[in-house]
C-alpha cells in the first residue's frame, strides 16, 4: 500500500469507528451500490451485506477493488447492529480466500474410500451434473422415500425456496429437511403450538429497554456478541437493570450476568412451573391479560424418549402432540407441585433465588426479556420447555411490548428467514403453511400454477433430519443430497451414522454435497460439487428478528465454483426431462421464469433472478398479488376453517430492502410507504414500528396491554402445562457425568470457515474437556491429560482442562464440537424431543477414563 | 499490513487505565473516547494477526466488549489471490 493511501486508510478507518462509536456512522459510509467508494477513495465499489456467521444478522458493508474483497465495514443503516460487529468480522474477507477452495466438481469412483482424505478425482461440470441427476432420478422412479436432501439455515431465501419447490412440487417428496432441525425446530414448534404462527412478536430494540434480562441456556457473550454488546450497554446505562443467567454450567455469560443460578439438566421445565405456580397462586399474573388473551390447555405426558427408530409410529408417538382445553382452575391445580421447595430440590437452585426469579415476573412495573437458544432447544423437552417460557410471560402480560418479552435466539444467519419463512421442513410449505393441511395445499397450488389437489400426493409429512440418518444407516437411502452444512462431524451419534464398525449405511448411498471447503461430509461424498461463497452471488438472509436484509454479489467465485441456485437448476432440468404437469412441460411450469432451458442457463442477471424469485415466494404474504391464492386466503367458497391471513407474514417488494438495509416483517404499505413492524400484536403507530396495520386488518382494539394476537386461532395463545419429565438417560454407576456440546466464539460450528484461520485455530487450538476440580480428583487426572469420554453409543478422545472456558458443575462435563480431529459426536445421543425431533446434545451420560 | 478499527466498551471509571493498556500493545492506537468507548486502530500484518491483537483485549481488566466497525486487508500477503 502506498504511503498516501495508508494514511487515508487509518484515517477513515479513526472516521468511522469514531462515528460508530458516537452513534452518527451513517453519514460516513452511505453506501449507494456501485458508486465509487466515499469510505476508502479511489476506485473501488461498495456493496451492502450482511454476515454470514452467526444468527444475529448484522449487517456489512463490502468494499472491492480490482474483484477482491479489500475492506468490511458494519453497516450502520442496519438497524440489527448499527455499525458494531464482533471480532468474527475479521474472517469474513478469510473465508474467502483460504488456500483449500473448492474450485471443480469431484468425483469420487469407489466408494469404499468413503471416510478417507482420498479418493476424488477431478471432473467437469457435465459430468457431474450428468450423474447426480442421472442417480436422483433412477432413485425418485424407483422409490421416493430412499431419497433426500438435507439443507441448512445457511442457505439465502431465493435458494431455499427453489430447492423445496423441487422437491415438493417437482418430485412430490417431502424428504427435505434443514440442519434447523438441530438447532431451533423447538422454538418453531412451541411457536406454532403457542400462537400458531412462527418466530418472535418483539424484536432486538428490546435488548435497549429491558428491565431484567433472563438467559436460559443460552451463553449470548460467546455465541451472540453483538447481541450481548447491546445487553450490557443497557445494563451500564441504568444501575437499576438485573441479568439472571440460567444453566448448567458457568459460560462467559454468566461472568458479567448479576445472579447465576445452576440447574441440574432438565430441571429448568421444574422452574419455570415454580415461576407459574408463585404467580397463580399468589394471585400475581395479570387478570386483566389473562382474562382477554389467554386459553389454557393440557397436553399428552409420560411421552417417554425416541430411543429406537419406530418411536414416531408408536401409540405414544403418535399422540406426543395432542392437547385439551382445561380451565385455568385446573391448569392452577397442574402446577402445585412446583412449589419452591420441591422445585430447590429437584434442581439444585436455593429457595431464595427461585424467589428472586419469580419475583421479577410477578413485578407488573418491570419489563422483562427472556433469551434462549440451545439450552432450551436442544432438550429431550424442548418444545415444553419453549411452553414453560411462554407460559410465565403470558401469565404476566410480559410480551409484546417495547423491552419485554420472550426472545428466542437463533444459531445461523438465516435459520428463521430461509428454514421457517421459506418452509424447508418436511412437514412444511412456504410461508408457515403446512402439507397436512388441505387450504394449505390449495393455496400452494395456486401460486405455484399447479391443478388443484396436485400436491395432495404430499400431504404425509416426509423424514425428519435423525429420520433421514437413522433410514441411511440402515441402508434404506439410496440417494443424499446436501447443502451448506457439515452433517458428518454436525449430526449426532456419529459411531452410528458414519457407519463407523460395519462401513454400511453411508458407504452404500449415493451422497452428494454442494461445499465451498473440504470437510468430513466431503471425505463421505460420491460427488463434490463447489459452490459460491457468501457475497460471491446475490441472497437474502433472514434473522431472528423477523429482519429479512439482501446480501448483494461483490466479486466472482473462484475457479469452477458455482452458484448453488444455477447447481439445483441444472440437476432439475435434468431429472424433470420428459415429465408433465397437466399437460405442460414440467420444469418450464415450474421454473420457466427463471431459467432458459434450451440455453441451459438462467434468464436474466443474478440481480433479475432473485427479484423474479422473490416476487414469487412474496405472493404467499401478499394474497392481492393472485386472485386464485386471494379466493383460497379469504376461504370465499366457505369449504374451509376459516380464514388463512397469510398477509400476517407480509413482505416487500425486492427492492425495498436494498433501499432499507433489511426490513422487519410483516412490512406494511401505508401511503406508498413499506414500514417494517418491530413489535408484533401491539397497536400502535406503525411508522414506530408497532402492528397498526395489521391489528387494523384482523384483530381487535381496546384488549389489554394494547394487544391483539390476531394470527393466533380464536386470538387466543395457549398456555399449556408441560411437567417436568427427567432427561433420556441420567447418570448411573456406568456412565455417572452428564457430557454437554456447544460453541464458542472463535469457532463458528463445525469450525469449516474459521479453523481455515491459523491464528484463530492457535487462539482455540483444540477441543478440550472442560471437568470440575472435585471431578477431576474424583478421576485422578489433571490439566492436559488425555481422557477416554464414553457413552452408550460411542467414544472419543480428549484433554482435560480445569480452566476452559466454562465451568461446570461437579458431574457435568462440556466440549465444543469444532474440532473434526476431537469429533465428539461419535458419542452424543440422537434422543430426539418427540414433538420437535430435535436432537438433545446437551446431555448424554458418558463415562471418563484417563488413556 | 492490516489496519482495523474498533470500539472498545470500557466499565465506567476503567477507561483511563484501559487505554494505557491498549496503547502498550504493539500496533494497537487509542484515539478517541466517547463515554466509555474507546475508538481504537490495530495495525498488523495479516487479518489473523489482527484478530489475535483483538481478541486479547478482553484480558484487560474492565474491558465489556469489543466491536469491530473497519477491516481493510488489501495487503494481507496471507490472503489467497483470487
Amino acid at each position: 500500500m502506498e504511503i498516501s493511501r495508508r494514511e487515508f486508510v487509518k484515517a477513515t478507518a479513526v472516521a468511522l469507528a469514531t462515528a460508530a462509536a458516537g452513534g452518527s456512522l451513517s453519514m460516513l459510509v452511505a453506501c449507494s451500490g456501485q458508486s465509487e467508494s466515499a469510505v476508502s477513495g479511489g476506485d473501488t465499489q461498495k456493496y451492502s451485506a450482511v454476515c454470514r456467521f452467526c444468527g444475529c444478522g448484522c449487517g456489512v458493508i463490502c468494499e472491492v477493488k480490482d474483484g477482491r474483497l479489500v475492506s468490511v465495514t458494519g453497516d450502520p443503516d442496519n438497524q440489527s447492529n448499527k455499525g458494531l460487529n464482533c471480532v468474527k468480522g475479521y474472517y469474513l474477507a478469510k473465508v474467502l480466500y483460504g488456500e483449500d477452495r473448492l474450485t471443480t466438481p469431484l468425483i469420487r469412483d469407489d466408494s469404499s474410500t468413503k471416510g478417507t482424505e482420498g479418493g476424488l478425482r477431478e471432473a467437469s461440470w457435465d459430468e457431474a451434473l450428468d450423474l447426480v441427476a442421472s442417480k436422483l432420478k433412477e432413485t425418485w422412479k424407483a422409490d421416493k422415500s430412499r431419497l433426500a436432501f438435507w439443507g441448512s439455515g445457511q442457505q439465502p431465501i431465493t435458494e431455499g425456496y427453489i430447492t423445496a419447490k423441487l422437491w415438493k412440487a417437482g418430485l412430490l417428496s417431502n424428504n427435505i429437511d434443514p440442519n434447523a432441525r438441530l438447532c431451533m425446530a423447538s422454538a418453531v414448534v412451541g411457536f406454532m403450538n403457542v400462537f400458531q404462527t412462527d418466530e418472535p412478536a418483539g424484536c432486538y430494540t428490546d435488548l435497549d429497554y429491558a428491565d431484567v434480562f433472563v438467559t436460559w441456556g443460552a451463553n449470548m457473550a460467546e455465541a451472540h456478541p453483538v447481541l450481548y454488546s447491546r445487553l450490557t450497554a443497557r445494563k451500564l446505562n441504568d444501575p437499576n437493570v438485573k441479568h439472571y443467567d440460567l444453566g448448567t454450567l458457568r459460560t462467559r455469560t454468566s461472568a458479567s450476568a448479576d445472579k447465576t443460578l445452576v440447574f441440574h439438566p432438565g430441571t429448568d421445565l421444574a422452574i419455570a412451573n415454580c415461576i407459574a405456580n408463585y404467580l397463580v397462586e399468589n394471585e400475581l399474573y395479570d387478570a386483566d391479560f389473562v382474562e382477554d388473551h389467554l386459553q389454557f390447555k393440557a397436553g399428552t405426558e409420560n411421552i417417554g424418549n425416541a430411543y429406537d427408530d419406530g418411536y414416531d409410529a408408536s401409540d405414544v408417538g403418535q399422540s406426543v402432540d395432542k392437547v385439551w382445553n382445561i380451565e385455568f382452575a385446573e391448569y392452577a391445580e397442574m402446577l402445585k407441585p412446583y412449589t419452591f421447595e420441591y422445585t430447590s430440590e429437584l434442581s439444585g437452585v436455593a429457595v431464595e433465588d427461585l424467589k428472586e426469579l419469580a419475583d421479577v415476573f410477578a413485578d407488573p412495573d418491570k419489563k422483562v426479556m427472556s433469551l434462549w437458544t440451545m439450552g432450551v432447544n436442544q432438550h429431550n423437552r424442548g418444545t415444553w420447555m419453549n411452553h414453560n417460557i411462554y407460559n410465565i410471560h403470558l401469565l404476566s402480560g410480559k410480551i409484546a411490548q417495547p423491552g419485554s418479552g420472550p426472545f428466542s435466539l437463533t444459531g445461523q444467519p438465516t435459520a428463521c428467514g430461509t428454514a421457517r419463512e421459506v418452509g424447508t421442513f418436511s412437514h412444511r410449505l412456504p410461508a408457515d403453511l403446512l402439507v397436512a393441511n388441505p387450504q394449505h395445499r390449495r393455496y400452494s397450488e395456486a401460486i405455484w400454477n399447479l391443478p388443484e389437489g396436485y400436491l395432495d400426493e404430499i400431504q404425509k409429512p416426509g423424514f425428519h433430519t435423525v429420520k433421514i440418518f437413522r433410514e441411511m444407516s440402515k441402508g434404506n437411502m439410496d440417494f443424499l443430497w446436501s447443502a451448506h452444512n457439515n452433517w458428518a462431524q454436525s449430526m449426532p451419534n456419529l459411531t452410528r451414522f458414519l457407519g463407523r464398525g460395519d462401513q454400511k449405511g453411508v458407504f452404500d448411498t449415493f451422497v452428494v454435497v454442494n461445499e465451498v471447503y473440504p470437510t468430513l461430509s466431503t471425505q463421505y461424498a460420491d460427488v463434490v460439487l463447489p459452490a459460491a461463497l457468501w457475497v460471491e452471488r446475490e441472497g437474502q438472509f433472514g434473522n431472528a428478528e423477523r429482519r429479512t436484509a439482501v446480501f448483494e454479489k461483490a466479486v466472482d467465485p473462484p475457479g469452477d465454483a458455482k452458484w448453488d441456485l444455477w447447481i439445483i437448476l441444472q440437476v432439475a432440468s435434468r431429472v424433470l426431462e420428459g415429465e408433465q404437469i397437466d399437460g405442460r412441460d414440467a420444469f418450464d411450469t415450474l421454473f420457466g421464469f427463471i431459467w432458459d432451458k434450451s440455453a441451459g442457463d438462467f434468464k436474466g442477471d443474478s440481480r433479475q433472478t432473485n427479484i423474479d424469485i422473490w416476487e414469487e415466494y412474496r405472493t404467499f404474504s401478499n394474497p392481492d398479488l393472485n386472485e386464485k391464492a386471494k379466493a383460497i386466503n379469504d376461504n370465499a367458497s366457505g369449504e374451509f376453517e376459516g380464514k388463512l391471513k397469510m398477509e400476517a407474514k407480509q413482505l416487500a417488494p425486492y427492492e425495498e430492502y436494498l433501499a432499507n438495509h433489511g426490513l422487519t416483517w410483516p412490512v406494511r404499505e401505508v401511503d406508498g410507504t413499506w414500514l417494517p413492524t418491530m413489535w408484533r400484536f401491539a397497536n400502535g403507530s406503525q411508522e414506530e414500528g408497532f402492528d397498526e396495520v395489521g391489528i387494523a386488518q384482523y384483530g381487535e382494539e381496546g384488549l389489554a396491554g394494547g394487544i391483539s394476537f390476531y394470527k393466533t386461532a380464536k386470538g387466543k395463545p395457549s398456555v399449556v402445562f408441560r411437567p417436568y419429565e427427567p432427561p433420556a438417560e441420567e447418570p448411573d454407576d456406568e456412565y455417572p457425568f452428564w457430557f454437554c456440546t456447544g460453541r464458542l466464539l472463535e469457532h463458528w460450528h463445525t469450525g469449516t470457515m474459521t479453523r481455515r484461520i491459523p491464528e484463530l485455530d492457535r487462539a482455540l487450538p483444540e477441543a478440550q474437556l472442560n471437568v470440575h476440580p472435585d471431578d477431576c480428583t474424583k478421576l485422578g487426572v489433571t490439566d492436559g491429560d488425555l481422557v477416554r469420554v464414553k457413552s452408550r453409543h460411542g467414544e472419543f478422545e480428549i484433554h482435560v482442562s480445569t480452566a476452559g472456558r466454562t465451568e461446570p458443575a461437579p458431574g457435568v462435563v462440556f466440549a465444543p464440537f469444532f474440532a473434526q480431529e476431537t469429533l465428539v459426536n461419535l458419542a452424543v445421543h440422537d434422543y430426539y424431543c418427540p414433538l420437535s425431533k430435535e436432537p438433545d446434545y446437551k446431555k448424554t451420560c458418558v463415562s471418563i477414563e484417563k488413556v | 499490513m492490516v489496519i482495523s478499527s474498533l470500539v472498545v466498551d470500557a466499565v465506567p471509571g476503567t477507561e483511563d487505565a484501559i487505554a494505557q493498556s491498549l496503547a502498550a500493545i504493539d500496533g494497537v492506537e487509542v484515539h478517541n473516547r466517547e463515554e466509555n468507548r474507546l475508538v481504537v486502530t490495530i495495525e498488523a500484518e495479516t487479518v489473523d494477526a489482527s484478530h489475535a491483537v483483538a481478541s486479547s483485549f478482553i484480558e484487560i481488566d474492565g474491558v465489556m466488549n469489543i466491536n469491530l466497525v473497519y477491516a481493510n486487508f488489501e495487503d494481507d500477503p496471507s490472503l489467497r489471490k483470487a
